[in-house]
């Protein structure tokens, strides 16, 4: 059996998988009238059942919404008990419940990050760490090669490459391309082609045939989908 | 020496495997024409030297002959494209889009990722419109295009993303004039951050919300053709108005869908508080008929 990494085989990209679907906690933003108003104040819930130490070496992961507010930010985590009973992580620098948010865009130094610029970051989920009192903010996605039985990936790639493509087999590819636009592909020399450039690869064709109306080349061949 | 013409879309590795059968051949491509080097982008019509006699897989090379394959794998310039500036905008474009298209007028310079494999696009603007357009070069499941600039420096007499094909999420607070959209569905939302803004142009949209130009102090409003996702979007910004007037300009409102009740009470109140239409009046204009201050046509 063939094994690869997966392509996109229209965008040409490396297909990534999420390599982990971390559990996200509920935030949302809070009034704090009695503090200055340089910044906004957003608070996260995790369930009391996760303890302090974890929030502190493990780090919390989160979603905030897009908002248009340009101000920094400070976030307090909020561990909820069932029955509503709540307590918040402590600051160990200055002993409030409050955090600073920072993260080092582009992999710079450590900045205040502002609402509205959270964009910059991710569009999806975020990672919160909270380290010498601040809270260092990271996008959460992290993602992975996906590696696939390649027989029907290969065939594709056989397929859509032209000869001169591949610079390490210059001469090996179908480049259906170039028969997609032929009223009758069945006198052309794709037939032919198609033979010589799969065999070549080690694979045989049982049957071929190509779907004027969606110009698709639709291939029965030996051990593809395997 | 030899002369070899570039064909279109080619890249030096092309040319290296078509001339020698391998794009080992490169080096000698190198040091036949020393003006090059391994990153040097090749144009069409392009003359190249090289040694005819200096073949690296003949069979290869009479092959690309007997075949007249020419290879031609263009350029892909897949690389982090790190902007010096900050972001402004963030635009999510649907991403079986080939192209699109927003115009613009101010002054400054916007620095454009187009979210595909096209260089940062430098754009300087004028105090005359331009539009500024882009054909992607690629396929992706995820359009983004993101603004960047100085907004010490970068100032937007008009904007108008009518045909940008996504909503413009606003990152930092920027100066635009002008604003226009036309026909669309997008959020508002982002329309809070900007700043100076005394024009909209909305016609035709479907809106879910008005809150976000709730606090800009405009000048004209056009909200002609308007479809609201429901009874309540229109009454609630004309009653934001009155609660939230502080020091706003007087404005001339274009409506085609009447408000309810308590929207026309906000109009009433905004109409005739004297102290808000002193400079100019304010003017309400519902499905062409005109409403100003002491106008007995007011009418809940």
């Amino acid at each position: 059996m063939r094994k690869d990494i997966e392509i996109h085989i229209q965008t040409g990209d490396i297909a990534l998988i999420s390599k982990s679907s971390p559990k996200y906690r509920a935030f949302r933003w809070v009034a704090q009238p009695d503090m200055l108003s340089r910044y906004i104040y957003g608070e996260i819930d995790v369930p009391y059942t996760v303890s302090e130490r974890t929030i502190l070496k493990q780090g919390v992961y989160l979603t905030v919404p897009y908002t248009p507010i340009y101000k920094e930010f400070m976030v307090r985590i909020r561990r909820v008990s069932d029955e509503g009973v709540f307590s918040y992580v402590t600051n160990d620098v200055d002993g409030s419940q409050w955090f600073l948010v920072k993260s080092a865009i582009n992999g710079g130094e450590l900045k205040n990050v502002f609402a509205s610029t959270l964009l910059s970051i991710s569009e999806d989920g975020y990672f919160l760490m909270l380290s010498n009192g601040f809270a260092q903010l990271y996008a959460a996605s992290q993602s992975d090669f996906n590696i696939i039985k390649a027989g029907r990936q290969n065939a594709n790639c056989l397929l859509a490459c032209f000869p001169g493509g591949n610079y390490r087999y210059p001469l090996t590819g179908v480049g259906l391309a170039r028969w997609v636009n032929s009223n009758n592909v069945a006198s052309t020399s794709l037939t032919k082609v198609l033979q010589d450039e799969f065999s070549a690869d080690g694979v045989t064709i049982n049957n071929a045939a190509f779907n004027y109306d969606t110009k698709q080349m639709e291939l029965d061949a030996k051990d593809l989908d395997v | 020496m030899a002369k070899y013409i570039v064909k279109p879309n080619q890249n030096l590795f092309d040319v290296a495997l078509h001339l020698y059968g391998s794009i080992e051949g490169l080096f000698d491509l190198l040091i036949s024409n020393p003006e090059l080097n391994m990153s040097s982008d090749l144009i069409y019509g392009q003359e190249l030297e090289y040694h005819e006699d200096f073949v690296l897989n003949p069979s290869i090379v009479s092959e690309f002959q007997d075949k007249n394959i020419i290879p031609s794998s263009g350029a892909r310039k897949v690389y982090f494209k790190a902007p010096v500036e900050d972001l402004i905008f963030l635009v999510g474009v649907n991403a079986d889009a080939v192209w699109t298209s927003f115009r613009v007028a101010g002054e400054g310079t916007m620095i454009i990722d187009w979210g595909d494999n096209t260089p940062l696009e430098s754009i300087v603007l004028s105090a005359e419109s331009k539009y500024i357009e882009h054909y992607f070069d690629n396929e992706v499941e995820k359009r983004r295009i993101r603004i960047y600039g100085n907004t010490d420096t970068l100032k937007f007499t008009l904007i108008d993303t009518t045909k940008l094909g996504g909503a413009l999420l606003v990152c930092k607070p920027v100066v635009v004039d002008e604003y226009m959209c036309l026909g669309q569905n997008f959020s508002l939302k982002g329309l809070a951050l900007f700043e100076g803004t005394f024009k909209i142009n909305l016609q035709q949209n479907t809106i879910s919300d008005l809150m976000p130009i709730g606090d800009m102090s405009l000048q004209e409003l056009d909200l002609s053709g308007v479809h609201y996702t429901n009874g309540n979007v229109l009454d609630d910004y004309l009653e934001y108005v009155v609660a939230h007037y502080n020091d706003r300009r007087p404005c001339t409102v274009h409506l085609t869908s009447a408000p309810s009740a308590r929207g026309y009470t906000a109009i009433d109140t905004i109409l005739n508080e004297p102290e808000w239409n002193v400079s100019d009046t304010w003017k309400f204009y519902i499905n062409n008929q005109l409403y100003q201050s002491n106008d007995d046509t007011i009418t809940e």
